[in-house]
């Protein structure tokens, strides 16, 4: 679609960025590690005190790499649904998938105080969590998926979401009305999201979830190209919509529903980073969008939770916080700079 | 030439055009017999609301006939896989279109879309049809221009430039004229009658500038409440098909001028 344009100089830059980001992510927290150590320990070398080197394998490098999933993962999904929603301010909150999450663990953390026992057990571990929004993100995606089928306007679709997310809210603040102090804690704790709670077998089935949804999108790659005309041009150029259609939401389902199973609702980088990324690329080309979009997705979540550590300090601050903090304000710079945005 | 030589490019037999809900019929318009050859210009006009629109949802597979059969080069429109028919068939839209993000370059260049690989890249003979295409509308000198920054008129010939990039033997618009100014009207009239001339292809267009299309088409199809007529433009103003298109009580169609004027 864009002939004759390389863009293989910015690839490499912010390959390189994303590389010191890595490095500095893993370095600072609230021990800071030299960054030759970081690298000696990472690439399997000596090290100057042993305690770094388990600290690094054991919860900094798990959480960067977390961090990765996450920021390229959201990015990439919020990528697909503007497309497809031929919405700027599309994302996977829009479609109520974070939403679907959210209402599941909400149900379970503030539901579980009624349920005595060894379910009540299971179901306040971690596993219970992952298992209670996987869920709610599939059943919120299996009833978008039906209403798709049914309704041809994209537009009702995106309004279903949004009204999936305004059910959840008010069932959690009836539950939460009702909750225990102590669950309902629980609750808003899952809510400010966290990268570090991973261990390396979460880590596992986390990144082949997401691997499996980014291929998915690149098998999209030229069904999104031919609905950047909209629906009627797409159907004209021979796109089977409702294959596409179906195969854009599984992909966005997968990545955004193991997002917010395994590191909660994290806000904002799904609609800013692919804004960002048009802003460096200047293209709609698919094929540059989405490795791009996985790069700056990357970067931007290693940079947040980098903030999030306050380097020196013992307390980690809400990623979901600074996601906002940073990610809002680049939304209203891009309306404010570009008058509208365009996708 | 002679055009009964030529070849036919889309013919229909007793078309009935219309909705379909569960048991009641609405037909629009019933026993359509077209045949449109290769490199003509067609036009199609008549008033608000009489199915021009359904007409072409129906030619462009869209939506289902009533009744009858179309052919495209003596094949089945039924028969036609979707990426087939895209070979065929191409459109322009009164629709805006998607994304006004994307370059001229990049909007024609997604012409080439049925016939390129699974990430859509584009071969040195899609390049070559695609600069073509531009070539053909006059539009070199936008390839770097975002959509957002053309005006109406420069948009119509790049979406025209897209359907000729798609290199169809077919191309249906759905009212290309409309938001444009007289001078741009008559501009995106001669640039199809150019194109169905140099092209070969056969071009079928909706419009209400009926004045223009009899100046310039080789063939209309009117669409009138008692039903539908079809020929060349001198022999539907003898038939005086135009002047039964609207009520006369407010214009009347000059068969002299071609143009319709209002009554005093």
């Amino acid at each position: 679609m864009t002939p004759n344009k390389s863009y293989r100089l910015v690839f490499i830059a912010i390959s390189i960025l994303l590389l010191v980001c890595f490095i500095a992510n893993i370095s600072s927290g609230s021990v800071l590690i030299p960054w030759l150590d970081t690298l000696s320990s990472l690439v399997g070398g000596s090290v100057e005190k042993e305690s770094w080197k388990s600290i690094i394998i054991e919860y900094r490098l798990p959480k960067a790499i977390t961090a990765i999933i996450v920021g390229s993962g959201l990015g990439v999904s919020g990528l697909l649904m503007q497309t497809l929603f031929r919405n700027p301010l599309a994302g996977p909150f829009v479609l109520g998938i974070s939403s679907g999450a959210s209402l599941g663990v909400a149900l379970l953390i503030l539901g579980s105080s009624f349920v005595t026992g060894s379910t009540a057990v299971f179901l306040v571990s971690n596993w219970g969590l992952v298992a209670a929004s996987s869920l709610g993100s599939i059943v919120v995606l299996i009833l978008v998926m039906i209403v798709s089928s049914h309704v041809r306007d994209t537009m009702a679709i995106l309004i279903i979401g949004l009204m999936f997310g305004s059910i959840t809210a008010a069932i959690v603040s009836v539950l939460s009305y009702f909750a225990p102090a102590e669950q309902l804690q629980r609750y808003v704790f899952w809510g400010f999201g966290s990268l570090g709670n991973l261990t390396w077998s979460d880590i596992l089935i986390f990144s082949a979830i997401a691997i499996a949804g980014m291929l998915l999108a690149l098998i999209a790659i030229k069904s999104l190209n031919t609905l950047l005309l909209g629906e009627n041009y797409a159907r004209s150029l021979g796109l089977h919509l409702k294959k596409s259609r179906f195969l854009i939401i599984i992909a966005t389902g997968l990545l955004a529903g193991s997002i917010t199973a395994f590191a909660g609702p994290i806000a904002f980088i799904g609609i800013a980073v692919p804004h960002l990324t048009r802003q460096l690329f200047h293209t709609s080309d698919h094929k540059i969008l989405i490795p791009a979009v996985i790069l700056l997705g990357s970067i931007i979540m290693l940079i947040c939770d980098t903030i999030a550590q306050l380097p020196g300090v013992e307390y980690t601050l809400p990623i979901n916080a600074i996601t906002s903090l940073i990610g809002a304000p680049v939304v209203i710079w891009l309306l404010v700079r570009k008058r509208k945005m365009l996708f | 030439m002679n055009p009964e030589n030529q070849n036919i490019v889309l013919r229909t037999e007793d078309l009935s055009i219309g909705y379909r809900h569960k048991n009641n019929l609405k037909v629009v318009s019933a026993d359509i017999n077209l045949k449109l050859y290769e490199g003509e210009l067609i036009g199609l006009v008549g008033a608000n609301g009489i199915g021009k629109s359904t007409l072409l949802r129906t030619l462009s597979k869209v939506q289902p006939p009533l009744r009858g059969t179309i052919y495209f080069n003596d094949k089945e429109i039924k028969t036609f896989a979707s990426s087939e028919l895209a070979s065929q068939l191409s459109i322009v839209l009164t629709e805006q279109i998607a994304s006004k993000n994307l370059t001229v370059q990049e909007l024609v260049a997604l012409g080439r879309q049925p016939y390129t690989n699974w990430v859509g890249k584009l071969t040195e003979e899609d390049k070559e049809k695609i600069r073509k295409a531009i070539e053909v509308t006059h539009v070199t000198e936008l390839v770097k221009k975002r959509c957002y920054e053309l005006s109406d008129g420069q948009l119509q010939k790049v979406l025209i430039a897209r359907a000729i990039a798609q290199d169809t033997p077919f191309i249906m618009l759905d009212e290309p004229t409309t938001h444009l100014d007289v001078y741009h009207k008559a501009y995106i009239l001669k640039l199809l009658k150019r194109l169905a001339f140099e092209t070969k292809k056969t071009i079928l267009f909706s419009t209400h500038e009926i004045d223009f299309a009899i100046q310039l088409c080789d063939k209309m199809i009117v669409m009138n409440t008692e039903g539908f007529e079809f020929g060349r433009p001198k022999e539907l103003i003898q038939c005086r098909a135009f002047s039964s298109l609207f009520p006369e009580d407010l214009i009347l169609f000059d068969p002299k001028t071609g143009s319709y004027k209002v009554r005093n």
